[in-house]
């Protein structure tokens, strides 16, 4: 009996491997096949894609056409429209809509799968449909990550900054932890600010960070009052995101801000002193280099390494005091300093920041390098 | 006379145990089977509207440290520094850490390079050999090599992290070739779970008979070498039913040492790469396991399987054996430094279903296998053998690995689909037949010597012949 069983179970797996096998080997043929078809009508499809976008869209096309056709076309559409824009953009989003791409994409998105209803959230952002809007706003209340993060980028494609607060807060309460992909899906978007000081204005903390952190992103000087602020504040992400904003924007030309700075180069957190040395590159004065000197003796290597960098960015400036640092007590600072040095003249030469042979500065950077490099190799400071 | 009847019910007592044990690792296997679909069926839904090109500029994709040991690759190094170099990724360095190389490894980079010596601060934090020098390259600004002293590979990796300056951290072999976009590909995830994702692997495939060029994939093909081919279908396996199942348990024990992303603060956590152990890949993943376990954080290590690296295969026996026996020491060598993790609630699916797996049927499984084969030949000899039963048996178990085999075909086709052609389909099919005809039982044999004469955390470099691509 026993015998039996194993003797079935033995044809069964025969059965089943010859039937795996055959069935893979027709699907891979077919597959193989297809793809040849595939090929073929794409560069049907595509030379009709130029001329209809050449004749500004005046050709119509064919009434009936295959499911293999209607992909074809909206493959070709999709991958153009990731770099068109004006007319050409018009031309093709007409195209999608007259081979019902919109339309099929829009029952796609209430459908109950949620792969399917996530891919067409992602075409129909593509799409720019503004049918969709309902639709994709439910969808953003999702709790699968792929449909709602789809639905978001969608809306923003289509609504720009309408509905950027919604798509904000439903991906903040989802995932937390996901502020640079938040960023990364409103990098588009065009004049940020009224969105963001409403967020900001709401005081939620993480909130303030991610709104300080588009509108740095998005270089949008209106928010230095806001950096002012979350300089202020006791959360040490707040004061990070302020620096992150500061180094974004650039020269701030107000003194005070500067005397701000200050007070953060003794801060507990000695990532925010890392985030002030790197924010301070951007500020190029002697101030700013003299703040810079100080944050080279900090006892923390990413500051130092930060204050070295940016001192690099003050050119002449900065690479005087950097030889300067050499000869001082600190070895931990001189290090840094030799560092950074040895890598300027690798990379960039010091010629490039003016410190031509035989001028005093000159004279002076090089005895600096050559007392450092004397007491390393034992010799007498 | 007592003596023969002991032995012949040791004999049946045994057979019975191999019936079980070889029935429970094929119930084991087809969940695994049933995970992997489920794993690659997610991936692959969710690759449709991936866009890595947007990503490769991206600002937001995490910078990553390329983390390169080599240790005589001279024939192969410069070539493969220059298609890292050439990767798409937004932000990146290539960290090459010579190990004490006695061929011209390190004067083939340095005059390949321009490379300079540089007095750049090392920071020792996790402690390795004798750094001798750090050499900037002049004309390529993310290009660092560390000469320093010979101390295996695990040492040189640890050296790299030392250096890293990027939050993740990248292992890869210097014979490896990444395809263009498998950088982004495998560091997706830690867009994705920022805070959860704290390593993840791609896929590794043969790379031998294929088409290369200045350290790029032209054109693949299957191998033309057998024995390479028969890896060919083992490592498919490997990784579209083994990785990819164990994944979606989060259970991956294993990120290869040819391709794995780590973030470098849990690396340096949890003391670096094992310096002492050959299997330094396999040993770090169980460490990060058990840490993160111990302090209660939530975690994710992920298995990304369209993140292709293709590497070099053994085509000869001795390299083959060379390597299949260090393989298996290297494996003993994690299970047995973690025997607390054996079972233990405390840590989770690690403790109760892949620890028990890997013990029984990985460690234990080529000893289970020899000394089956040879019970069988003294069932023969007692006469408890019923050939037309065990003809059967040899018959299910042989249909099973092809069946397994066949179905990581599947699975290759429908993810990365490497293999277009329906002649390679029909030779990969061939070899997973083939394979048990010799193969498979040269290999246990191989891993069954892996026992004598293996001594806890022993390690030395692996040296595989390689060929200039």
């Amino acid at each position: 009996m026993t015998e039996r069983i194993i003797l079935y179970f033995f044809y069964g797996m025969m059965l089943l491997n010859f039937t795996i096998f055959g069935s893979l080997l027709v699907l891979k043929i077919v597959r193989k096949y297809m793809d040849q078809i595939k090929m073929q009508r794409y560069e049907i499809w595509k030379r009709y894609m130029y001329d209809f976008i050449s004749s500004a869209g005046r050709d119509v096309p064919p009434k009936l056409i295959s499911s293999l056709d209607q992909g074809v076309i909206e493959e070709i559409c999709y991958e153009w429209l990731g770099h068109a824009s004006g007319d050409t953009k018009k031309l093709l989003l007409l195209q999608l809509t007259r081979i019902g791409s919109v339309e099929k994409e829009l029952k796609n998105l209430k459908k109950r799968s949620r792969w399917v209803r996530a891919r067409a959230a992602y075409h129909l952002g593509k799409m720019e449909s503004i049918e969709a809007v309902p639709n994709l706003l439910v969808c953003l209340q999702s709790d699968s990550r792929d449909l709602h993060y789809n639905a978001a980028q969608a809306l923003l494609r289509i609504t720009g900054t309408t509905h950027v607060e919604e798509v904000i807060h439903c991906i903040y309460a989802h995932h937390r932890e996901m502020r640079n992909v938040i960023l990364d899906l409103i990098k588009d978007v065009e004049d940020i600010y009224p969105v963001m000081a409403s967020i900001y204005t709401k005081g939620q903390s993480d909130l303030q960070v991610i709104a300080l952190l588009a509108l740095g992103q998005n270089e949008d000087t209106r928010g230095i009052p806001f950096a002012r602020e979350a300089l202020r504040s006791v959360d040490k992400e707040c004061k990070i995101a302020a620096l992150k904003y500061i180094e974004q924007i650039g020269n701030i030309e107000e003194e005070e801000f500067i005397d701000l700075l200050k007070g953060y180069k003794e801060d507990a957190d000695w990532e925010v002193r890392a985030f002030l040395a790197k924010a301070l590159g951007r500020f190029l004065s002697m101030e700013s280099a003299a703040l810079l000197k100080q944050l080279m003796g900090d006892p923390h290597w990413n500051v130092r390494l930060n204050a070295g960098t940016s001192l690099v960015k003050h050119k002449q400036q900065g690479i005087m005091i950097l030889s300067e640092v050499l000869v001082e007590k600190d070895s931990y600072a001189s290090d840094m300093a030799w560092k950074m040095l040895e890598e300027y003249n690798l990379y960039v030469g010091f010629e490039a920041c003016d410190l031509q042979p035989g001028s005093a500065m000159y004279e002076q950077v090089y005895d600096n390098i050559f007392s450092y490099r004397f007491y390393k190799e034992g010799g007498i400071a | 006379m007592k003596g023969v009847s002991f032995l012949v019910q040791f004999v049946l007592r045994y057979n019975q145990f191999v019936l079980m044990y070889l029935l429970f690792f094929n119930l084991m296997s087809f969940m695994t089977l049933i995970l992997s679909f489920v794993n690659l069926y997610k991936h692959t839904r969710k690759v449709r509207y991936t866009e890595y090109r947007q990503m490769s500029t991206s600002p937001f994709v995490p910078p990553i440290s390329i983390l390169v040991p080599c240790y005589n690759e001279a024939k192969t190094v410069v070539d493969n520094v220059k298609s890292l170099l050439n990767l798409a990724y937004h932000e990146f360095e290539v960290v090459v850490i010579n190990d004490g190389s006695t061929d011209e490894t390190f004067e083939k980079l340095k005059h390949e390079f321009h490379l300079r010596q540089v007095d750049a601060v090392y920071k020792k934090t996790i402690p390795t050999k004798d750094v001798k020098g750090i050499y900037y390259a002049e004309k390529v600004t993310n290009l660092i090599l560390i000469d320093k002293v010979n101390g295996g590979k695990a040492d040189s990796l640890n050296a790299g992290a030392n250096m890293a300056k990027y939050p993740l951290i990248t292992a890869i072999d210097a014979d490896s070739i990444l395809e263009k976009d498998s950088l982004l590909r495998v560091a997706r995830p830690f867009m994705d779970e920022p805070d959860r994702v704290v390593a993840s692997g791609g896929a590794v495939r043969i790379v031998n008979s294929c088409q290369v060029k200045k350290g790029f994939i032209e054109q693949i093909r299957l191998p033309h070498n057998s024995l390479a081919m028969f890896q060919t279908v083992e490592y498919l396996r490997a990784f579209f039913i083994g990785r990819a199942g164990f994944s979606e348990m989060n259970g991956l024990l294993i990120i290869s040492g040819a391709f794995g992303i780590f973030k470098k603060s849990i690396v340096q956590a949890v003391g670096g790469y094992t310096a002492e152990t050959i299997g330094e890949d396999m040993e770090l993943v169980v460490k990060i396991h058990k840490y993160m376990r111990q302090n209660k954080r939530k975690y994710k290590i992920v298995f990304v399987p369209d993140a292709v690296c293709w590497t070099q295969a053994p085509e000869d026996l001795q390299s083959l054996k060379g390597q299949r026996k260090r393989w298996h020491r290297g494996l003993m060598d994690s299970l047995l430094s973690h025997p607390d993790m054996l079972l233990n609630p405390r840590y989770g699916v690690v403790g109760l279903v892949i620890f028990p797996y890997y013990w029984m049927f990985e460690m234990i499984g080529p000893m289970v296998e020899i000394t089956g084969y040879f019970v069988v030949l003294l069932s023969f000899v007692f006469g408890l053998l019923s050939l037309r039963f065990a003809i059967l048996f040899v018959g299910i178990s042989m249909l099973y690995g092809v069946l397994l085999s066949m179905s990581s075909i599947i699975l290759e086709e429908y993810t990365t689909r490497r293999y277009e052609k329906v002649n390679q389909y029909v030779k990969l099919i061939l070899y997973s037949i083939l394979e048990n005809f010799g193969y498979r039982q040269l290999v246990s044999w191989w891993r069954f010597l892996a026992y004598f004469g293996y001594r806890k955390k022993k390690n030395t470099w692996g040296i595989i012949g390689r060929k200039e691509l």
